[in-house]
């Protein structure tokens, strides 16, 4: 019986030891409290939450409040930008637990000293609006020239929060990591490394294995010699909302100290609208409103002789458009100290387009781009209208000193088969111009056609014409005897060496003389000089 | 834009449409030879008189030479003699173009339709002196269309008549008679006579005789003409040995076409399915003399004509009646080869 009161006793503390345990797993800030486990980490006042990976601005921002939403925390960054993929790992006490997607209406809490890794686009289908941005090429080909590449690393349980860097392109094994920072080399065997995949930790084996963006290293603070450790650059401070921050300390502590920890948000797919505009303007966390100055950071020693050049602590270039520090081969920190508004459209580190992520900040700066298109469209329009005017006065004055031509009139459309049947049209008789001074070639001939030839009709001669008699080889032919006959015949005119000429079909259309022109011409043969010398020939001849 | 060419014995016109008005262009068919002496160069020139020279000797063309032949004292030499180009005459050729080329404007549109009329034409003759004409058409680049005289008198007179109706011309070497039905010819007939017989004959008749400057006996054709050209009385009633002698070789020549027409239709099938009564209208410088139109009727008349006659006419623009008709037909063919394209 006693033995069975005492293992009753075992199993009741036992079962209790149990439900306590279970507690303190389901609720750990009920055993722990708020801030008691990172009391050692996190500054009493302000707390630090990181980001990185595809945001306009990573980087660490200190905050003046214990309580911070994701959806606050990607706004201060700026946005998110085209590359992300919306699934976002939460980094928690050096554990990557948490996985979720990025929405406007994902309210999830974080705890100081978070480190958010907004992953690049790989896997994940997107839905969000993403805007050009035209300056971004520009800005990316400058930190090309400057041997700036995007990547960028996160390091945990190294100081009191999360610290984010970029490294250039020489930085990016584990070794120079671990140079850079000035700890002994076996130091980077026990780095986990946490990559794309959360799920996927590696934890390096070799200390020259090649870092790939986004890459987290969670150091063993065993291992780690602080006193060596260089000056890393400031965080980014909420300096604006300070004063609201400071009026409200204390209600806020107090619903810090009795809020719900932070609960795994079950990872649900990215809306299929796109991300709404937000309507309120949010500014970026001012960085810095302490002057620009080397004293803003401190200042890291210059390595020794001994130390290469690739281990000397870099020096921390302050990108304005970015909150991540980059570390130089200087040596000399510099926090980013000069405030930046947060664009609307968010300027990314090395990509041109964005995706905006606060719906407010979305509104003003649409509200501003359609004020400055409308701006556009009137300057435009009253350019136009300005033109036109002197346009019109400048057509004026030239109609008026031009002189007036006529325009020539159109002519009427007839109906040209019309016109000439009806006979309606006038007629122009125009001269004809041959050309001049040309040349024709061959020989000019002599028109005879209406040249009377009267041999035919000629009486014979008034003496008898005494013929030899031809011999029997002189004897013509038929067309010989009527050449010898005409010729034989006595001409009157002068027409006698051009009478062959006469064609013989003229002679039919004088067929026959009327006998008084037969008579007319005797009389002239009698009294022309010729007719008197041929009576005078014929008498002597009797 | 279509042209009309009148290349008759006498007269070569042309004839176009412009805007509203109608563009005439006309010239003698003649050229005479001169002397290439220096005085008759400065003589022409000071006159802007365009010249040729051809063989050592100024070449006078169109209406400068039937001008101004006289003066010089040489005959004006017909580049168609006889309605026929001279084939041993190889400057008249050459004048010939000459005086096509200038009734023809300057740079046409390419492909313009230019209706000509040629003497001693048929409608289907195809003979040298067509393809002489042919060819000086298309070099000034113009598609050539024959079309024979009287049956263009029949488009430009009878254009309210359907195109129906008798044509007859009268040029200066031959006379046309064409029965037209609605624009096609029926048939057609010709005679190698016209007015250059007329005059010749009645030089002829009335002893009229000129000696040139070599002193050949001539016939005073010019003369004989000038004077018929003067008479104002008409042709049925004449009072001098002249006039009875006119009356008679115009009597002579119309009774000559109209009986070679009237045998020539009366052989016809067609002629009988031609709607009747039908419209004669004459055409030609023969015409233009008092009375022509009573003598074509009295001649009809006293013929047993086999298609029935309603009314006798003379065009009341015998010089361009022609050319008119062709300037019809030429817009008739453009519009239908528009349409063939469209």
């Amino acid at each position: 019986m006693y033995k069975g009161l005492v293992v009753m006793k075992y199993r009741l503390i036992a079962r209790l030891l149990l439900l306590s345990f279970a507690l303190a797993i389901l609720e750990p800030s009920s055993l722990l409290g708020q801030g008691s486990l990172r009391g050692s980490i996190t500054s009493a006042e302000n707390s630090y939450f990181a980001i990185m990976g595809q945001v306009a601005r990573p980087g660490v921002f200190e905050i003046h409040s214990t309580e911070l939403t994701l959806t606050q925390l990607v706004q201060k960054a700026g946005g998110i930008t085209k590359q992300a993929s919306g699934s976002i790992r939460i980094i928690r006490d050096g554990r990557a637990g948490i996985r979720t997607f990025f929405s406007e209406s994902n309210s999830l809490n974080l705890l100081p000293n978070d480190l958010v890794v907004v992953d690049a686009r790989g896997t994940a289908s997107q839905s969000i609006r993403i805007i050009e941005n035209p300056f971004a090429k520009r800005a990316q080909k400058k930190q090309t020239a400057k041997g700036i590449v995007g990547l960028q690393i996160a390091l945990i349980n190294l100081i009191d929060r999360p610290v984010v860097l970029k490294l250039r392109n020489h930085q990016t094994s584990l070794q120079s990591v671990v140079a850079m920072l000035q700890q002994q080399p076996l130091v980077s065997s026990s780095i986990q490394v946490l990559q794309v995949a959360p799920r996927r930790s590696i934890r390096s084996t070799t200390t020259a294995s090649t870092l790939k963006p986004d890459s987290v290293l969670i150091f063993d603070r065993s291992r780690i010699e602080f006193d060596r450790l260089p000056a890393f650059p400031e965080p980014i401070r909420d300096m604006k909302n300070e004063a609201k921050q400071d009026d409200s300390a204390e209600s806020r502590s107090n619903e810090t100290a009795t809020a719900e920890p932070a609960q795994p948000s079950i990872p649900t797919p990215l809306p299929s609208t796109e991300i709404r505009t937000p309507s309120q303007n949010v500014k970026g966390p001012p960085i810095s409103k302490l002057p620009l100055s080397k004293e803003a950071g401190p200042e890291i020693a210059q390595p020794q002789s001994s130390v290469p050049l690739g281990l000397a602590v870099p020096q921390l270039e302050n990108n304005t458009s970015t909150g991540a520090e980059t570390i130089s081969d200087n040596s000399v920190v510099q926090a980013p100290q000069k405030q930046i508004d947060i664009p609307l459209i968010a300027p990314s580190t090395s990509e041109e387009v964005v995706a905006v992520a606060d719906q407010e900040t979305i509104a003003k700066s649409t509200d501003k781009i359609s004020v400055f298109w409308i701006v556009c469209i009137v300057g435009l329009a009253g350019t136009g209208c300005a033109v036109w005017i002197l346009w019109s006065l400048v057509s004026q004055q030239i109609q008026a000193s031009a002189p007036l031509v006529k325009k020539p009139p159109e002519e009427p459309k007839v109906n040209r088969l019309q016109v000439l049947i009806d006979k309606s049209c006038p007629l122009v008789l125009e001269d004809v111009e041959f050309p001049k001074s040309f040349e024709f070639y061959g020989r000019p001939r002599e028109y005879q056609k209406n040249r009377v030839d009267q041999r035919h009709e000629l009486q014979g001669p008034h003496f008898d014409v005494v013929t030899p008699e031809p011999s029997q080889e002189d004897r013509p032919t038929k067309k010989a005897k009527h050449k010898k006959t005409a010729s034989n015949s006595l001409r009157v005119d002068s027409s006698h060496a051009s009478a062959n000429a006469l064609s013989e079909d003229a002679a039919p259309k004088f067929a026959k003389p009327s006998p008084k022109s037969t008579a007319q011409q005797l009389d002239a043969q009698e009294s022309g000089v010729l007719g008197r010398v041929l009576a005078n020939f014929q008498q002597e001849v009797k | 834009m279509a042209i009309a060419l009148d290349l008759g014995s006498h007269t070569f016109r042309s004839l176009r449409l412009e805007g509203t008005e109608l563009k005439a262009r006309s010239c003698h068919t003649v050229y005479s030879v001169l002397p290439a002496l220096e005085a008759n160069c400065r003589l022409l020139e000071k006159s802007d008189i365009a010249y040729a020279i051809c063989d050592g000797q100024i070449i006078l063309m169109g209406d400068e030479a039937a001008q101004l032949s006289p003066l010089f004292q040489k005959s004006a030499v017909p580049v168609l003699a006889d309605g026929k180009i001279p084939k041993n005459d190889p400057l008249a050729r050459q004048v010939l173009a000459t005086m096509i080329k200038s009734l023809l404007p300057a740079n046409p549109p390419s492909g313009d339709l230019c209706c000509l009329t040629a003497p001693k034409m048929t409608p289907s003759g195809n003979d040298g002196d067509l393809t002489f004409f042919s060819k000086v058409v298309q070099l000034e680049g113009y598609r050539p269309v024959f079309l024979n005289e009287s049956m263009a008198l029949v488009l430009a007179e009878l254009g309210h008549q359907g195109f129906t109706g008798l044509g007859l011309t009268f040029g200066a070497s031959h006379c046309e008679a064409t029965l037209a039905h609605q624009g096609k010819t029926i048939d057609f007939c010709k005679i190698p006579r016209g007015g250059n017989w007329i005059d010749e004959q009645l030089a002829q008749a009335t002893d009229s005789f000129v000696r040139d400057k070599q002193e050949n006996l001539c016939l005073n054709v010019d003369g004989v003409r000038e004077q018929k050209e003067a008479s104002s009385k008409s042709i049925l009633n004449p009072q001098s040995k002249f006039e009875h002698e006119l009356s008679g070789i115009y009597r002579a020549l119309v009774n000559d076409i109209l009986h070679r027409a009237a045998k020539l239709f009366a052989l016809s099938e067609r002629t009988h399915l031609l709607p009747q009564p039908m419209t004669v209208v004459c055409g030609g410088a023969v015409t233009m003399v008092p009375g022509f139109t009573e003598l074509v009727r009295d001649v009809l008349n006293s013929l047993e004509f086999p298609v029935q006659i309603a009314s006798v006419s003379v065009s009341d623009d015998p010089d361009f009646g022609v050319a008119r008709g062709c300037l019809i037909h030429a817009e008739l063919e453009s519009s239908t080869l528009h349409s063939r394209v469209a």
